[in-house]
């Protein structure tokens, strides 16, 4: 316990002197800290707007309507929180660069493990506040519940959030232990990001589609019979505070305490007999993994010369980045069953009449073009920030700033076009679009994606994006300029994409096309390309600034 | 070929370099030396075009190295003593990423890749992800890189640490030898044997000033006893001795 204690300690300090002397750490905390609070209003919101689309009464208070929807957030939250917990765990139990030397000092694994514990719990305090918290206010406050709701709430929570972050280290270090292998572990590290970025596209559906997501969930999420899930103790026991509730508050906080505690005790007992061994494994995986993994297209694919060499070499980089290619393959999914249920919409005469058609069409349109700036984020917005640390190659080569941003806007425009088109084409022959229409949508849909891949581009040359320093030891951060420009650019881009859902009402709403809308979407383009031509200039500049 | 006129950096208030004059001639071995934080490795960067000085001028090949930085960049090559690679790439694939950022035919460049990787017994990790390198193969695929546009200025920070002997000293022998054929070197280490072994003249930096600077023999003839080897020499001048006093005195 002693050296426990020390560990605590010293990694206190450590968070502590980072907060105190860096300020890039602080400004990037507080800004952390907004974000949160933004993201804890919106679930609030959309708690309220929820309870009250349920129309729940009082006399509804006990019945299985409150538990059901409280079930919805809670069945999220806790798939957010197993996601976190496991990323915390495989990192901090397996990949943190000072398990290598706790675990070579003269401290029992079970000291080691359990301190990463703790700082796995710790580090997942807040995302618990964020999305275990806001539906328990909503419904505080739709009830006008007394003060001490609010405060039970946090020890109900933490120890839902201990037999959680337990229960996943046990799962973690079993998985690791007996079926180590190259497959599991990319598998694992896949799972955290799906289940990210699954859990954002849920609630920005339910944010769009209130009524219909709220129908949904509660026909799919209904409370189970049994009562073998933790977090509906935690449901059950914050609904002893609900007016002439007859639930045993002492049972269920009884429960999730002794079960926080056992489970928590277990895992170090686990732990002292399999952790050594498991993060043993994972280095040899790790190092075999390494060595077997031969790559043979090459950057010569693309033939010889400076530009090109650029090109191929950003093109592996993105390729190869696990995170983007799973986020790539998750947008695509989206497109399918967006296309799916589209289809099944129409035959099922679900849409109306022919403005109920196009209004479909054009969403999922749209769609597509968001889906297409998306997947290229990190050849656009990133394309520099990832090349933060390797900047002294470029830096000290003879490349120029025109050249540099010339071959990253081509390869990120490429990659966005070859995207969209595909999924257009998908779109035009499912939807047996008129071929009269297919050249004009193609070419609208490449204009649009070219426009905004540029503004992003440039965007990502900023320094404070970029996060790009004098040399390749220090970079700067400024992350309230960094978050201000995420608003900006979000908001660019809706502005962006919005002529080409304008175009789309038009074109898809009357055929043929008449000479003064064709003359206005020849206006419209020209601009665009006009626009195009802006951030060009602009992303040079800032990448100017940067080379020099 | 690599010359300094009183090239100085400020960080805020902290002077790193201050005034350095310099110049180093074509095909000359240059070995810089000077304690932590000394400012060996400010002074390449600036050499190097990754940062700018506050004062002074520098070039390389009667290019200056603010105003002209293209030209003088496309015939220089640097070794950082930090290992920040594409990670995702495999060595091939780097190695050729370097070849063609510098313009280089691919006959040429790739004649010249397979000699380097043969000689620094890269060849059968060659197509792996640099990621799964070790930090002396990483070095040694950095090393590759940089000579593999024949570059006609090398600057080198710390190019032999964390390598093994063998390939310590077939970096030597290749750095040796690029020197002889008219290549001009310019190598930051704390290894003071490689430094008075290889070396044609020395330069030594303390605080950011050039505290001394010429060949082992004028080294030794500025100071009183003329047989004293370059480690006496260095810690002469970088107040090292008193330090070893101390620790003498404490041993007694």
């Amino acid at each position: 316990m002693r050296k426990l204690a020390i560990l605590l300690r010293s990694s206190w300090y450590g968070w502590a002197n980072g907060f105190r002397y860096t300020s890039d750490e602080k400004q990037k905390k507080i800004v952390e800290i907004i974000g949160f609070f933004v993201l804890i209003a919106a679930l609030y919101w959309l708690g309220r707007a929820v309870f009250r689309a349920a129309e729940i009464q009082l006399s509804d208070a006990y019945g299985t309507t409150i538990l059901n929807l409280i079930n919805i957030f809670m069945t999220l939250g806790v798939c957010v929180l197993m996601k976190d917990a496991m990323e915390g765990a495989l990192t901090q139990l397996y990949e943190a660069p000072d398990t290598t030397l706790l675990l070579a000092s003269p401290l029992p694994p079970s000291t080691v493990f359990g301190f990463k514990l703790i700082q796995v719990i710790a580090s997942n305090s807040l995302s618990m506040v964020i999305w275990l918290f806001p539906p328990w206010f909503a419904l505080g406050q739709f009830f006008h519940l007394p003060w001490h709701f609010y405060l039970a709430l946090v020890p109900a929570c933490f120890c839902l959030l201990v037999i959680i972050v337990s229960e996943i280290s046990i799962l973690t270090m079993l998985i690791v232990r007996f079926f180590s292998s190259r497959p599991m572990i990319k598998f694992l590290k896949i799972l955290g990001p799906t289940v990210g970025v699954a859990a954002g596209f849920l609630i920005s559906v339910s944010f769009l589609i209130p009524d219909q997501a709220g129908r949904f969930a509660l026909d799919w999420l209904k409370v189970p019979e049994s009562d073998w899930l933790p977090h509906l103790w935690v449901a059950k026991l914050m609904m002893a505070w609900l007016p002439e509730s007859n639930t045993y508050a002492l049972r269920w906080s009884g429960q999730l305490v002794g079960v926080s505690a056992g489970v928590s005790v277990l895992s170090v007992l686990i732990a002292s007999k399999i952790y050594y061994r498991s993060w043993e494994y994972a280095r040899r995986v790790e190092r075999k993994a390494g060595q077997k993994e031969k790559k043979q297209f090459g950057i010569s694919v693309v033939g010889r010369g400076k530009i090109r060499s650029i090109l191929a070499k950003d093109l592996l980089v993105f390729m190869r980045n696990r995170k983007q290619m799973t986020t790539i393959v998750i947008l695509t999914l989206f497109v399918l069953v967006g296309m799916v249920l589209t289809i099944s919409e129409i035959q099922n005469g679900g849409a109306g009449d022919r403005d109920d058609y196009i209004s479909l069409y054009i969403g999922l349109g749209i769609q597509i073009l968001g889906y297409g700036v998306i997947a290229t984020l990190g050849l656009t917005w990133g394309a520099f920030k990832a090349e933060a640390k390797t900047w002294w190659i470029l830096k000290s080569g003879p490349v120029s700033p025109e050249l540099l941003f010339r071959s990253k806007i081509l390869i990120a425009t490429l990659c966005s076009v070859a995207y969209t088109n595909i999924c257009f084409c998908l779109w035009l022959i499912l939807f047996r679009i008129s071929l009269v229409l297919w050249l004009p949508i193609l070419t609208v849909a490449t204009i649009t994606t070219t426009t905004v891949i540029a503004f992003n581009t440039a965007m990502g040359a900023l320094p404070w994006v970029a996060e790009i320093g004098e040399s390749y030891r220090d970079s700067r951060k400024r992350p309230v300029s960094r978050i201000a420009t995420i608003l900006l650019t979000i908001a660019a881009n809706a502005a962006l994409l919005s002529p080409a859902l304008g175009w789309g009402i038009v074109v898809l709403g009357e055929e043929p096309i008449k000479m003064p809308q064709q003359l206005g979407i020849a206006a419209t383009m020209v601009v665009m390309i006009g626009v195009w031509r802006l951030f060009y200039m602009s992303g040079k500049r800032s990448l100017r600034k940067l080379l020099s | 070929m690599i010359t300094t006129t009183n090239l100085t950096k400020c960080f805020g208030k902290f002077t790193a370099i201050d005034r350095l004059t310099i110049q180093i001639e074509s095909g000359e071995f240059f070995g810089f030396l000077g304690p932590n934080g000394a400012g060996k490795t400010t002074t390449i960067n600036m050499l190097t075009g990754l940062i700018r000085p506050t004062l002074g001028t520098a070039t390389i090949c009667g290019y200056d190295i603010q105003a002209q930085g293209l030209q003088a960049k496309a015939i220089t090559g640097l070794m950082p003593d930090t290992l920040c690679l594409y990670e995702t790439l495999t060595g091939r694939e780097y190695v050729r990423f370097m070849a063609d950022l510098y313009e280089i035919p691919s006959q040429r460049s790739e004649k010249r890749m397979e000699e380097l990787l043969e000689m620094l017994d890269l060849v059968d990790v060659a197509d792996e992800l640099i990621k799964s390198y070790s930090y002396g193969m990483q070095k040694k695929i950095l090393f590759t890189a940089v000579l593999v546009h024949e570059p006609r200025v090398l600057f080198l920070d710390e190019p032999t640490s964390g390598l093994d002997p063998k390939s310590a000293r077939t970096v030597k022998e290749i750095l040796r030898l690029l020197c002889n054929l008219g290549c001009t070197v310019f190598m930051s280490t704390h290894i003071l044997e490689i430094a008075e072994r290889v070396c044609d003249r020395i330069g030594i930096i303390n605080k950011g000033k050039l505290v001394a600077v010429g060949t082992m023999g004028e080294l030794r003839q500025t100071n009183t006893a003329t047989d004293r080897n370059l480690e006496e020499i260095f810690l002469e001048l970088t107040g090292g001795i008193e330090d070893r006093e101390m620790v003498k005195v404490l041993s007694e």
